[in-house]
């Protein structure tokens, strides 16, 4: 006889099952009314090329990259998504047997995926939300909150899954079925019901019940969906899917003329993605636990912005957002991205707050103190340090090194960036990477005074009208020098002249000089002595999450022959030096971000800790001498060190 | 209330002194114009008085083009119109500078209260407030860290050695600008920015060529140009920055 089982067993009464069926839908749909109702409020944004998200898409929902990245309940919920996915599957063949009269229950597809795979799949399943509720109600870590509606959710789940196996083995015990055994996980428990001698009449009777109580809680559970996280399963996809499918900036370039509303103060001024996200979130702290703000004390989790927004919206959409987000929340940002960057949804944290930012400074003239005095100087001298433009060439004093003059070509512009230009200690970053550059024979000229800030920390400050001036001044100034390349030491100057410069028609080639540097030892135009101190390397936050380059400074490094020591975090999973979104020019309270990223380096017992940002390089010197430990060298410090001494140089 | 206040650009201060050279009494450079720090406070304190009273608030600056940069801060801080009056940069008679002060008042309506820097940023004489008032005959408030309208009157919090007065005056009266808590320049907001660029400056001939005294050399301080860095760590650079001190100022750190 061909394997196969009979559909609806012992459930003569089933057809009653779509009154049920019906109040699910329609429940459904109207909760799912409900967010689209929320989502178009939202400013669209154009959404190609598609190439890139759906690659995006692929790799963050079909293979969950980001969900992995925490090992444990990463592939748990693998397991679970994988299981949610086969026994919908499965559920989907009933209905093709039962509603449409196809001859799928049976045969070896019935036998094999039917009983076994789908009991492999309940199976993991259940060990999956038992691991999630023993790390929610067990660990209780603090990223994971324990209210009722956490609770439901994989209580829920695990019913059914649970119910689903117990009326798989009520079956095969009353029927005697002789593929019982494909159906491992039931028939186990079958054998059971034998050993405890349940009569044939009570076993009938149980099974009815339970599978009338199986459906109806599935039902419910599918009708919730949209009124839950859960609703996570649609929006998640959406939410990557609508990501910002390359390292740019995720911040807009609005035109402030024409602007009905500067920055962003309710829900009409966020885009539908940002809308979007606030349902995609599942709450699983992990930009919580990746915050330096959070970490370090500032009144700023990122996931409690979303889930404040996502009220906001639900409650009352038409109101400011101000009345959602305070402003210490929402410049306690340091814009590093950590939180983007540990969503496993995608969601966009950093250009919510810069865009609520934005109204803050540029309606309300808001802006914390030290910040504001950073804008100012930008708006006064070009750039938000102490002293004029008039000293932007003092740091190079003594060297070969040109200025560019109009109408002459320029081979090789070294952007120093206002840190490297103001900042004593980042200074002599500028001097070593300009005497590379000499000593690597490049026609390497500077703007000097012509030179000005690139307006980052205006932008990250809200400040954006300050900074589309920059911009533009900048970039009409680059078209006129128009240089092969541009080679900066300041991750965040290259950001902008690489990325956020496009928007106003930048479109130069801008290497940073780790990047810059490690080619050039590859190809050889850097001789050097043999370096072989132990050393571990700071990821900027604006080179590893922003444009990916994790690489280059370690080749340097290695190159430069020093043995490099891991941090704990590292690459794109880096933690902030606590400089960024303005915070190099504010005061900030104990305990600093700084220091506990210093304790990280000074741990792994390096006698250098090496870094390749100016902003990180004082950040980390400060934080390092407090903790104890040796060294803070930029990269090309660390390279000129060894080339200085090296006897071809000489 | 309505309220006129003197604001001037310099020559930025954070400039080397290598950056600028002097030149027929003028101070030039390849160095750009900021708003002097005391006029920051008055234009401030103007703003508050003008916010508080319900009344107009007028900027008036004496110099060339380079003087736009302070009128379009005002204008972006609230000032209902900004007026230039075309004089040549350089040097004044402080004296010459008040009466200049008080045609360009008159002319543009006169005010309740007249609001200065304490002093400017680039000839620090800081007696330009005290002739204005002797000139006017007006009652003058110097060093003002902040205001407050009380229905007709102000309530004026000033500094003195050592701490903070407070006391009232009723308007007409002048008022000179220190900084402090309460006069700390905000940042304007960017849509009144906007529109402080598309707003007219109104620019007036001054009255008569300056008198008094002529500045007829004008040279940096040698000594200002040699300053020196102090390299090492932190217990190091004290120490030589003690030194220095003690060698510098005669008498300072004797005991220690």
């Amino acid at each position: 006889m061909t394997p196969h089982r009979v559909v609806y067993w012992n459930i003569p009464d089933h057809a009653w099952m779509y009154l049920p069926f019906a109040v699910l839908v329609v429940v459904f749909c109207y909760g799912f009314y409900r967010r689209w109702r929320i989502w178009s409020k939202g400013q669209r944004r154009p959404i190609g090329p598609w190439g890139p998200r759906l690659r995006r898409l692929g790799r963050h929902a079909g293979l969950q990259s980001g969900v992995v990245k925490r090992r444990l309940q990463g592939y748990a919920h693998v397991a679970l998504a994988v299981a949610f996915i086969l026994l919908f599957i499965g559920t989907l063949v009933v209905m093709l047997k039962s509603d449409f009269g196809l001859p799928v229950m049976q045969g070896a597809f019935y036998l094999w995926f039917e009983s076994f795979t789908l009991d492999a799949a309940g199976l993991a399943g259940i060990v999956a939300l038992a691991i999630f509720l023993w790390r929610r109600y067990g660990l209780r870590p603090q990223a994971l909150s324990r209210e009722a509606a956490d609770f439901f959710v994989p209580f829920s789940l695990l019913i059914i899954l649970i119910t689903g196996f117990v009326l798989q083995s009520l079956r095969i015990y009353a029927t005697h079925d002789p593929w019982g055994g494909y159906s491992f996980v039931g028939y186990a428990l079958a054998s059971l019901w034998g050993a405890l001698h349940l009569g044939i009449p009570a076993a009938l009777l149980i099974h009815r019940s339970l599978w009338w109580f199986h459906l109806l809680l599935a039902f419910s559970f599918l009708a919730a969906i949209p009124y839950s996280k859960m609703m996570h399963l649609f929006t998640g996809p959406l939410a990557i899917f609508l990501s910002e499918p390359t390292r740019g900036s995720g911040l807009d370039s609005p035109n402030l003329e024409t602007a009905e509303r500067l920055g962003v103060n309710f829900l009409s001024d966020l885009t539908v993605k940002d809308l979007v996200d606030l349902d995609a979130c599942t709450e699983c702290g992990r930009c919580q636990d990746a915050c330096p703000a959070f970490a370090s004390g500032k009144p700023l989790s990122p996931k409690q912005v979303i889930l404040d927004l996502r009220e906001h919206a639900r409650s009352r959409p038409n109101e400011p957002l101000t009345l959602a987000i305070k402003d210490e929340t929402l410049f306690a940002c340091t814009t590093c991205r950590a939180c983007q960057e540990a969503c496993p949804v995608d969601i966009e944290h950093v250009p919510k707050i810069v865009g609520m930012r934005r109204f803050r400074a540029m309606e309300e003239g808001e802006i914390p103190a030290g910040l504001s005095d950073a804008v100012q100087g930008i708006e006064e001298r070009g750039h938000p340090f102490r002293g004029s433009q008039a000293s932007r060439t003092t740091w190079m004093e003594g060297l070969d090194l040109r200025v560019w003059q109009e109408g002459t070509p320029c081979e090789t512009l070294l952007w120093v960036g206002c840190a490297g230009a103001f900042d004593p200690r980042a200074q002599k970053v500028a001097r070593a990477l300009a005497q590379l550059l000499l000593a690597m024979g490049e026609d390497v000229k500077v703007l000097g005074g012509r030179e000005s800030c690139t307006g980052d920390p205006a932008r990250r400050a809200g400040q954006e009208y300050l900074y589309q001036i920059q911009a533009q001044q900048n970039v009409e100034l680059l078209q006129q020098v128009a240089p092969k390349r541009i080679v900066t030491m300041c991750p965040h100057c290259m950001q902008q002249l690489r990325n956020e410069y496009r928007d106003f028609g930048a479109n130069f080639e801008v290497v940073h000089h780790s990047e810059y540097l490690s080619m050039a030892l590859v190809t050889g135009r850097i001789s050097h002595a043999a370096g072989g101190k132990r050393v571990t390397y700071h990821d900027p936050c604006y080179l590893s999450r922003y444009n990916g380059i994790v690489d280059a400074p370690r080749e340097v490094l290695s190159g430069a022959g020093m043995e490099l020591t891991e941090m704990p975090r590292h690459g794109t999973d880096s933690f902030c030096c606590g400089a960024g979104g303005g915070w190099a020019f504010r005061e900030e309270g104990a305990p600093r971000v700084n220091r506990l990223r210093a304790k990280e380096a000074v741990e792994t017992g390096a006698e250098v800790v090496a870094t390749s940002c100016p902003f990180c390089l004082n950040m980390m010197s400060d934080g390092v001498r407090a903790e104890g430990g040796g060294e803070v060298q930029d990269i090309a410090e660390i390279l000129w060190e060894q080339v200085a001494t090296s006897p071809v140089a000489d | 209330m309505r309220v006129i206040a003197f604001v001037k650009s310099i020559l930025d201060p954070e400039a080397p002194p290598g950056a600028i050279r002097f030149d027929s009494g003028r101070a030039q450079g390849d160095v750009g114009q900021v708003l002097g720090p005391y006029e920051g406070n008055a234009l401030e304190l103007a703003a508050q008085i003008a916010e508080g009273s319900g009344g107009a608030f007028v900027a008036i600056a004496l110099g060339g083009k380079e003087q736009e940069t302070a009128l379009r801060k005002a204008l972006a801080l609230g000032a209902t119109s900004a007026v230039r009056v075309e004089r040549e940069e350089g040097f004044h008679d402080p004296l010459a500078t008040a009466r200049e002060m008080q045609a360009a008042a008159e002319a543009a309506g006169g005010a309740d209260v007249y609001v200065f820097g304490r002093q400017a940023g680039d000839w620090d004489q800081a007696v330009t407030a005290g002739l204005f008032a002797g000139l006017a005959g007006l009652p003058l408030v110097p060093i003002v860290q902040g205001a407050e309208v009380r229905g007709a009157a102000l309530s004026v919090r000033r500094e003195i050695q050592g701490g903070y007065e407070e006391g009232e005056i009723s308007p007409p009266c002048v008022l000179s600008a220190s900084n402090g808590p309460g006069t700390l320049l905000r940042l304007p907001k960017v849509k009144d920015v906007m529109m402080a660029n598309r707003k007219p400056i109104e620019v007036r001939p001054a009255i008569s060529p300056s008198g008094g005294f002529k500045v007829s050399d004008l040279r940096a301080n040698a000594a200002s140009r040699a300053g020196r860095r102090i390299e090492g760590d932190l217990k190091s650079q004290a120490e030589a920055l003690a030194q220095d001190l003690r060698r510098v100022i005669p008498g300072i750190g004797g005991g220690a």
